[in-house]
């Protein structure tokens, strides 16, 4: 077994919505939304607290946020802003530990096992570093504490907002047990039915199954579900994550059903993959097409690939491939995304064969 | 009526033979495919096989008891055929699609297939054929027909070769031109014919399989008579007839790559030191790419590769280079392919940089163009 290693997880209080708030005083107190137009079709970014209470919450379209609270103000997102304290939240980690592993912008790992204070206490590090978001930006962020990524991750949510909760190794398990299983790392909508059907609840129920139980049902993840609700999680915290996808998706603004449409807009999404595709010179083996249709049930179809897909001709070639695994051209779309995964560097496939630099035939 | 003829053993197998590429096609859906249709005419069999892209029918001298057609599987047929013992073979028709052949003392009692599911053969004019001599569409194939992108390898439809005309100061050509989207092969032929009565479109896509089976038709014969129209390449001789159905798609401009080749930095080397040095160096490279390094300096060339579970292996050629000196990685088979298609003495390769096209010609191969991309290393 490894050394106990401590790990914080830092999760900024309704981040976009908070600074909102802070930088315009008139927002305080009141339900803030954070998102497109209440009566157009976006979706709520982020949303106050306050707008909370009515039921409102993130990623839920905006015409049912006005529904449930039409006193909210909604605001557009200012995500240059947002990026801004972000860095200055992040510069406060850095004072810490360099291994700091973000994963949006309001949301970060840290691993304080050795850390630049010398500080032996996980907990107090916590409170220390969200005192000093607090002082230095007015914002609130909670804390989750413990051993490993996944159990500081289900802690931070505990005691939100602004509030720290430490796991230790004697608590994980007990915690867990409670712990519904929609809650666990890895486990999405489509898991957590499966999980149910199963009779799997919580992380009781699901510690209830062998290893081998839970890879034949869940295939490579399952393996993972065993190890976490015993609460191993070996995953280190990574500063220099990689992108692990690059993608892009568009929601209309009234649902298209016409095929003609749907072509033209996934070619524009895939010409604008490949673009960022050859910005990063990277190539990527798994293509994903993801189709929300009007009733917002939402797919996703995957094809993973040998040769590498490097430009919007690839992408439309293999999507060509999974379009007739959707109910496209049948079922009204609100939402289409395409994205690329698997990324690697170009630089990675040496020796690479060139291809002849055709002007109007993007070969590889 | 009831099928009931006499055949030449060595008639009916060359027949059959030059039928087999085609009703022998793997992962064909379609049973009756695989067969070959039998019908009578005059004193001969017509000997009829499709894929769907290619048909093939072909005219064998026979002694006809009693007309009639069937279908029997290609394969199966060809190799009694070839078996058999006897000069001569008897085929006639039982019942119920059923055949029973003789061959000397030899008896086979073979399964058909009715005739009416058999795919009609393509229609096609009688007028607008053109006579060419053979060599000329051979030479056109062979310098190209190893550069064609194999269908799995592309997205595109460089799985066929681009034909083209082109009337040059008033000196007709006939164009062949293939690429798998690493390499570009362009052969063009002199011809002593008004191309002007040559109607082709400005794409024309003669599939892989259409090339191989065009070359076939072409081998042992001294001139053929072609008739393109909108969807289909006819080729005939006498009674023989091939129908190529061609490919629909695009073709890159693959003219704007020959000429962003600057001619300047080139290398002079003997073509077949070269070709057997390059067979001695890959036997050293990797599976996939054959990646082979090549130093380039004034009087010689320095030929390296090396296989992370064999080992590595060095030649060296002297070359006449007159520029700085380079390395370039390349894919060996390439230029094997290339050189081996060449038939002069010493070929010029211009290398301008590691990362640029490469482009091979001489003189004494007149008409002929290969450019080939280098490898990064």
């Amino acid at each position: 077994m490894e050394s106990v290693r401590k790990i914080i997880h830092i999760d900024m209080d309704a981040f976009f919505a908070s600074v909102e708030q802070r930088d315009n005083p008139q927002l305080k107190g009141k339900p803030v939304i954070v998102g497109g137009n209440p009566k157009g079709r976006g979706v709520v970014a982020a949303c106050s607290y306050e707008a909370r209470r009515y039921g409102v919450r993130s990623a839920m379209p905006c015409s049912k946020a006005y529904r449930l609270c039409p006193a909210a103000v909604f605001v557009r997102p200012r995500l240059d802003r947002y990026r801004e304290v972000s860095l200055e939240i992040m510069s406060i980690f850095q004072q810490y530990t360099d291994l700091i592993e973000p994963l949006s912008l309001d949301e970060a790992f840290l691993d304080v096992t050795e850390n630049k204070k010398q500080n032996p206490s996980a907990s107090r590090l916590a409170h220390e570093i969200c005192r000093r978001i607090f002082e230095q930006t007015a914002l609130t962020a909670s804390a989750g504490v413990s051993g490993n990524k996944f159990l500081a991750k289900v802690s931070s949510d505990i005691n939100k907002p602004n509030g720290i909760t430490i796991i230790t190794p004697e608590q994980a398990e007990p915690f867990l047990d409670k712990l519904p299983v929609g809650k666990f790392f890895g486990v999405g909508k489509v898991t957590e039915q499966k999980m149910n059907q199963l009779g799997i609840k919580n992380g009781l129920h699901l510690r209830q199954f062998s290893r081998e139980d839970l890879a034949f049902h869940f295939g490579k993840s399952g393996s993972f579900f065993y190890d976490i609700v015993r609460g191993i999680d070996n995953r280190p915290v990574e500063p220099s994550r990689e992108r692990k996808s690059i993608g892009n998706e568009t929601t209309f603004q009234e649902d298209i059903i016409e095929m003609e449409m749907i072509n033209s807009v996934l070619e524009s999404l895939a010409r604008r993959v490949g673009a960022t595709l050859s910005r990063k010179e990277c190539y990527g083996l798994t293509l994903t097409l993801k189709v929300r249709y009007f009733d917002f049930s939402t797919i996703t179809r995957s094809i993973t690939v040998q040769t590498p897909i490097r430009t919007g001709e690839h992408i439309m070639h293999y999507l060509a491939r999974l379009l007739p695994e959707t109910e496209i051209g049948r079922k009204s779309v609100r939402l289409l995304g395409l994205s690329v995964s698997k990324l690697y560097m170009l630089e990675e496939m040496l020796p690479y064969q060139l291809p002849l630099p055709f002007p109007d035939f993007d070969l590889y | 009526m009831a099928l009931k003829c006499a055949v030449s053993k060595n008639d009916l197998m060359e027949g059959l033979n030059n039928l087999q590429n085609i009703t022998n096609k793997r992962g064909t859906t379609l049973a009756i495919l695989s067969n070959v249709l039998i019908t009578t005419s005059g004193s001969a069999l017509i000997l009829t096989g499709t894929d769907l892209e290619v048909g093939l029918k072909l005219s064998v001298p026979a002694e006809i008891y009693e007309e009639g057609t069937i279908t029997l599987p290609s394969k199966k047929l060809f190799e009694i055929v070839r078996e058999s013992g006897s000069d001569v073979v008897n085929i006639e028709e039982t019942d119920n699609s059923w055949v029973g052949i003789t061959a000397g003392k030899s008896k086979y009692n073979l399964a058909g297939m009715s005739s009416d599911e058999f795919p009609e053969f393509p229609e096609y004019d009688e007028e607008g054929f053109n006579r060419f001599e053979s060599f000329i569409f051979l030479e056109l194939i062979d310098k190209v027909i190893f550069s064609i992108a194999n269908e799995q390898e592309n997205v595109y439809s460089l799985t066929a070769v681009l034909f083209e005309k082109e009337k040059r100061d008033g000196v007709n050509y006939l164009k062949m031109i293939s690429s798998d989207g690493h390499r570009l092969s362009i052969m063009e032929k002199e011809v002593a014919f008004d191309i002007d009565q040559l109607q082709i479109s400005d794409i024309t896509l003669i599939p892989k399989k259409g090339i191989q089976e065009l070359k076939k038709f072409c081998e042992g014969r001294d001139a053929i008579e072609i008739s393109f129209e909108e969807k289909q390449l006819i080729i005939r001789d006498h009674d023989s007839v091939m129908v190529i159905r061609l490919k629909k798609g695009e073709f890159p401009r693959y003219q704007a790559i020959v000429d962003a080749v600057a001619l300047e930095n080139c290398v002079k080397i003997n073509r077949i030191p070269f070709l057997e040095s390059l067979k001695r160096i890959n036997l050293f490279t990797e599976d996939i790419f054959h990646t082979i390094q090549l130093q380039i300096e004034n009087d010689r060339m320095i030929l390296s590769s090396q296989n992370a579970d064999i080992g590595d292996a060095k030649d060296e050629q002297s070359i006449s280079y007159p520029g700085e000196p380079m390395v370039v990685g390349f894919n060996c088979r390439y230029f094997i392919e290339t050189l081996q298609v060449m038939e002069c003495e010493t070929v010029e390769a211009y290398i301008n940089s590691n990362s640029s096209p490469c482009l091979m010609k001489a003189k004494e191969d007149q008409g002929f163009i290969s450019i080939i991309m280098p490898m990064q290393l």
